[in-house]
Parts: C-alpha cells; structure tokens; sequence
C-alpha cells in the first residue's frame, strides 16, 4: 500500500543514495569493482548515504517496530559519515509524527581514527592505503557538511543531537537516555566494541541494534568486536542478516543457555 | 506553507529533487534576464532537474490541485508544453498521495523541442527561438517522448493515469479523447501554442478548475500574453488574472 508516509521515506531513500536515476552499485559484485563504483556512485555525487537500500529498509522496519510495541528510548547512529541514515531515522520519526524521541549522530566528524597496527593489521593496512585515503577521503565528511545535509532535507532540529569527536570520549557520558535503536556504523573493531560498551545497556529490551560493517572481514574486525562482546554478555538473541555484510538483532533480555 | 502531514512532506522533497534544489538554491526569476537565463541552463538544464519552474509555482499548483479536490471540480489534469516532464510527475504524485484513482494527467508535447514561428507574425519569438540560447544552451526545449517517460518512471509515477498526446498542439488537442478538465497548465511558451491550447482546451475546463499561463510574463520573448488577452476578451473572461510570481498567471474559471 502506497501511504503517502511511505512514498515520502521511499523517496527520501532514493534521493539520500543517489538512486532516482540510476541504480544502486550491487554489493555482491566482485570486491574491487563494487569499491570503485560506490566511490563513484556515492562519494562523487551528492549522496547522502552509501548504505544499501536493505539497510534503510531494515532501519524503518526496526523504528515501526519499536513504535508499534512502544519501546522507549532515542536512536542512535555510531559512524555517520554525511549523515543519510540518521536523517533518514529523524525523517522516519518526522512522517510518523514522533516528537518524543530523539536522534543522535555520534562521529569524530575528521574520519576515521588510526587503528593499532600491531592489534589490528588489517584494519591499519586499509585505513592508511590509497583506496581509503584517497578515494574515500578517509571517510571523513565535517560537523557543518553534515547538518547541511540534516537541513537541505528540513531535518535539522532540536530532536537532533551531535556528538562530535572519538567514541570512547563522547559515548560514555554522553546524555542520550534509553535507546530503542543503535545502529553501529564505525567500521572498525575498536569503534564497535567502544559503542558497544558504552550504549548496550542503554537499549530497551524491545530494541534493535544493527552492526552495520558485521561482514566485512576483508578490512575488518568488526565480527570480533560483536562476537567477543555477546560472548562476555552471554546474549542469545539470534543475530539476522540484512545483506551480506550488515546484521542486526532484537534485545529480548533473555539470557544465554 | 507549514509542511506536516506525511503527504505534505513527501510532495515537499518531491518538489526538490525535481528543481535540484536540495543543495543548490533556485536560480532568482526576478534576476537580471541574462544572468537568469544562464543561472537556468547550469542549474537545471546541465542537471539531473526534471523541471526549470521555481518552487512557488509547484506550490501554485498543489494548491489549485488540493481545492479541486477538495471543491470536488470534476475533470482531468494536463500540461501542454512538459519538458523533462517534472511538473506533470508532480501532478501525477498530488493525485497518487492524496489517493485519487479516478483521474487522468495528460502530457502533451511535441517531444521534438519548440515549434519554428511565423517570422512575419511573431518576430521576437522566431528570432529568440533561432537563436543560440534556444537551439544551444536550451536545446530547443526537446526532450523526447522516451526520456520523459523514464523520468516519470524514475519517480514511481508512470501508471496508466498518466496518458501522452505526441504532436503539435493544434494537431492533437482537438481531438484528444479528454473528458472534462480541472486543471489546465500551459507551458508552450508562445502565441500559436499558447492559443491552440486554448482554443482546444478550455470549453473542456470545468467550472472552478483553474489554468495556469507559465509563460503570461516572458514579454521580453513570447507573445504568451498577448495570446491570453485575446481569448480572454473574445470570450468575456472577466475571472481574475492573479500572478503565481513575475511571469507566471493563472485564473479560476468562475463561469
């Protein structure tokens, strides 16, 4: 059923991704190749966004969901690079006509850190190579780019919040209250696992958290970073897969066998 | 315009992505003609913009749109003169988001650019239409019947509510297989299909739906409004000619 609600996100998906005219690069294309065309498609246009449409899809089926069963709690984006999900979770709550809640777009708005070479190899190899460097400006996109962003799409208000600067710095203390919606979006395994030790007990049981980089075992250790943490958490919540790299699961606070 | 309800929101961004004016702002219409006029081409003819009109006419529009529908003025919608297409999709997107099903959105266009003027007739408008910022910088204004149709593809909105009329206007309007009209939007630019348009169209136009004239104001290039003052006279129009900005009109057909 076309809602207007639901002609306005889609809409807002397609434009955020650069996808009205032209279709979305094919993440199970061959490695190489998928990389040069999301450079091409969406850092050298006007995206917004360089997730797929299956994670927008899956962030508004987490936000009708938590606004179904009342799930309380702000929304989080951890990794906003221009901002597209996070605007695209303040547009959610816009159509809806949620005034209660809030969304918060955490980032060091200066790309992404350096990881440890030593604990990390992968991770420093890829965040220091040309590829990174060069082709993704170290995926870096500024506090002021990214609320012009939230505001060419009038969705630059109060109910959003920034918090500028590394994770472990700003999440800890960070005044978000309960969370209904974490989506972790930093890549690497010390970004991960930094949000996760700061945020997850913030989350209502009810709500989601989404690992958006969980498959990218190519330049990652973002798998670990999940996997040792719902190890030490002993969470059993069964882990969904949204594409072939991003996964999500629902906090049902029941505890592991 | 306070922007709340969902279809609100979605006809907002709507009419953004068709001006390309997320990011840039729109080119000023009441701008120095020349500084106008290439603002226009790299704004919106260099872009992905499926429209060159300014917002407040997409508001116009909506407007004219929401009080038919809500007056209940029965009739179809078209454009004469579609470009890209944008302002049609637009049409198409006002009835989808508020649910209508039961009418049609007309597009007609020659899909080969603008019609060469009698040089004898309308000096200005052949002289313009010549010209190298029609045929280059402009195009001629032609967009093909296929790109259009892409475009409104692109948008979600090529459904078979939307009905094309290929060919000059005074070809194909008269015999169109058009029912009653609520809404009328003329964009052809100059005198000849300004009148063809009229002559076919408005006994089609019924009572309480509006026409729109794009191109009233665009004296320095058309005999557009010349075109719309004739009729009016030889038919006894006396419904208010009110202006959408400073080249844009449109009246509501009160009788």
């Amino acid at each position: 059923m076309d809602t207007p609600a639901r002609m306005y996100l889609d809409l807002l998906k397609r434009s955020l991704t650069n996808t009205i005219f032209e279709s979305e690069p094919d993440i199970d294309d061959d490695e190489f190749r998928y990389t040069m065309n999301c450079a091409t498609h969406y850092v050298n246009s006007d995206a917004v966004s360089m997730i797929t449409w299956a994670r927008f899809d899956n962030i508004l089926n987490c936000i009708e969901s938590i606004l179904r069963n009342q799930v309380p709690g702000n929304l989080i984006e951890a990794g906003v690079w221009r901002g597209g999900a996070s605007i695209f979770m303040r547009g959610v709550l816009k159509v809806y006509g949620v005034t209660d809640r809030q969304v918060w777009a955490a980032d060091s708005f200066e790309g992404l850190p350096k990881p440890d070479a030593e604990q990390f190899p992968l991770e420093a190899k890829v965040q220091s190579g040309p590829v990174m460097q060069k082709l993704y400006h170290n995926l870096a996109a500024s506090l002021q780019d990214v609320q012009r962003n939230f505001a060419a799409y009038g969705l630059l208000d109060d109910q959003v919040k920034f918090l500028k600067g590394w994770f472990k710095d700003t999440l800890p203390t960070a005044p978000t209250g309960p969370l209904s919606l974490i989506r972790l979006d930093g890549d690497f395994y010390e970004s991960t696992r930094d949000s996760l030790n700061a945020l997850y007990d913030r989350l209502s049981i009810g709500g989601f958290i989404i690992i958006d980089d969980y498959g990218q075992d190519s330049w990652t250790y973002c798998r670990k970073a999940v996997d040792e943490f719902r190890a030490e958490r002993q969470i059993a919540d069964p882990l969904i897969q949204v594409d072939s790299t991003c996964h999500y699961w629902q906090r049902t606070g029941t505890p592991a066998q | 315009m306070a922007i709340n309800t969902p279809a609100e929101l979605y006809l907002d961004l709507l009419k953004r992505c068709l001006t390309n004016t997320l990011f840039d702002v729109e080119p000023d219409i009441d701008d120095d003609e020349f500084r106008f006029t290439m603002h226009r081409v790299s704004h919106y003819v260099e872009s992905n913009a499926v429209s060159m009109i300014p917002l407040a006419r997409f508001d116009n529009m909506q407007k004219c749109i929401g009080d038919t529908l809500r007056d209940n003025i029965p009739g179809d919608l078209i454009e004469t003169g579609v470009w890209r297409g944008g302002a049609a999709i637009f049409m198409r997107a006002v009835l989808k988001a508020y649910s209508v099903t039961d009418r049609l959105v007309w597009a007609a266009d020659s899909f080969e650019g603008l019609p060469e003027p009698d040089p004898d007739k309308f000096p200005l408008e052949a002289q313009v239409q010549s010209g190298p910022v029609i045929q280059k910088a402009y195009k001629n204004l032609a967009v093909g019947l296929d790109e259009v149709k892409r475009n409104f593809a692109a948008f979600g909105m090529l459904d078979d509510q939307v009905r094309f009329l290929k060919g000059w206007f005074k070809d194909t309007l008269p015999t169109a297989p058009i029912g009653a009209l609520s809404l009328m939007r003329l964009d052809g630019d100059f005198y000849e299909s300004t009148r063809d348009s009229l002559n076919s169209l408005y006994d089609r136009l019924s009572i309480g739906g509006f026409v729109i004239l794009d191109d009233y104001g665009e004296d320095s290039w058309t005999y557009c409004r010349r075109a719309v003052d004739e009729f009016r006279s030889e038919r006894n129009i006396e419904d208010p000619l009110i202006a959408v900005d400073s080249r844009c009109s449109y009246w509501r057909r009160a009788s």
